[in-house]
């Protein structure tokens, strides 16, 4: 066998580690790795699980490498997806109701497009969307108690986005996603909180930046201020 | 309580804070003040964002 033919060897092999029971025949070589991986379904702490190296090499793929046998529902998940090329679908079947750290979550990943996300119990986001080639998020549940400091850092193709419950924390800047939609910068100005009677001296304020807020009205950016919110 | 928009613009060269967001023009909610915002230089302003993006890291 000549060096090439080993090398095509050798990766033959490791690919055929990664799709361990997804080939016909190899049920239980999946199911003792992802019983392992997962914990017998009992994994929460789910940070940098599926990160890559960014090297451009992606090792996991959806329906293959990447077929969890237990629903994924971590309670932390920093840089959990850090680097990799997953489908919208991956994402989807996440279940991130209980996850408290987001920090760094979707960091210099590939995926344009996500699912629903819910934040509503995150206690950290910063550098949750730290990438540029996110384009929309379906929707981002939140609570009052969601924090979103430094959360869209570099979204500069960001369209699309939609908040669905209500932002009650400071922190919130969009200012690099200059490509934000009317609908989405409206998504989170109905959304915050109503401040008004707020008697603690706290500034509140989100960050849409100068290009955002020229696409506003004076009466939509006033649905923001009798709520107590500046906008910048 | 008046509804009527308020805003304050930062002269030409400054941003305006209030020690923790940084914009050219803040429209103010009804219960912030002007007095909350204060001018710095665009050297300032980008020194902090250096800082504040080390911090994240």
């Amino acid at each position: 066998m000549s060096i090439a033919e080993k090398t095509l060897q050798l990766k033959q092999d490791f690919d055929d580690v990664h799709s361990a029971g997804v080939t016909q025949g190899k049920q239980s070589e999946y199911d003792a790795f992802w019983d392992n991986f997962q914990y017998n379904g009992k994994k929460i702490y789910y940070d940098y699980t599926f990160a890559e190296s960014g090297n451009g090499k992606h090792c996991w793929s959806y329906g293959t490498t990447y077929k969890p046998k237990y629903v994924v529902k971590p309670k932390t998940a920093m840089s959990m997806y850090v680097c990799t090329s997953l489908p919208y679908e991956a994402i989807a079947e996440v279940d991130f109701s209980q996850c408290t750290d987001f920090y760094a979550t979707f960091q210099h990943c590939a995926m344009k497009h996500l699912p629903s996300i819910d934040l509503r119990a995150a206690t950290r986001t910063s550098n949750m969307f730290s990438y540029s080639s996110l384009e929309i998020i379906d929707e981002l549940k939140v609570a009052e108690t969601t924090p979103f400091q430094s959360c869209f850092g570099s979204c500069s193709k960001l369209t699309e986005i939609r908040f669905n419950g209500t932002i009650g924390q400071n922190g919130l800047n969009v200012q690099a996603s200059t490509l934000l939609s009317h609908d989405s910068l409206m998504s989170i100005i109905n959304a915050l909180a109503d401040k008004s009677q707020d008697t603690s001296g706290t500034v509140w304020k989100v960050t849409l930046g100068a290009t955002n807020l020229a696409k506003l009205t004076d009466s939509d950016k006033t649905i923001a201020t009798k709520k107590g919110w500046s906008l910048l | 309580m008046s509804m009527e928009l308020r805003k304050i613009t930062a002269s030409d060269g400054m941003w305006l804070t209030d020690g923790e967001a940084y914009g050219k023009t803040v429209y103010l909610g009804v219960n912030d003040k002007p007095e909350n915002w204060y001018e710095i230089s665009e050297q300032e302003y980008e020194e902090i964002l250096a800082e504040q993006e080390q911090e994240v890291y």
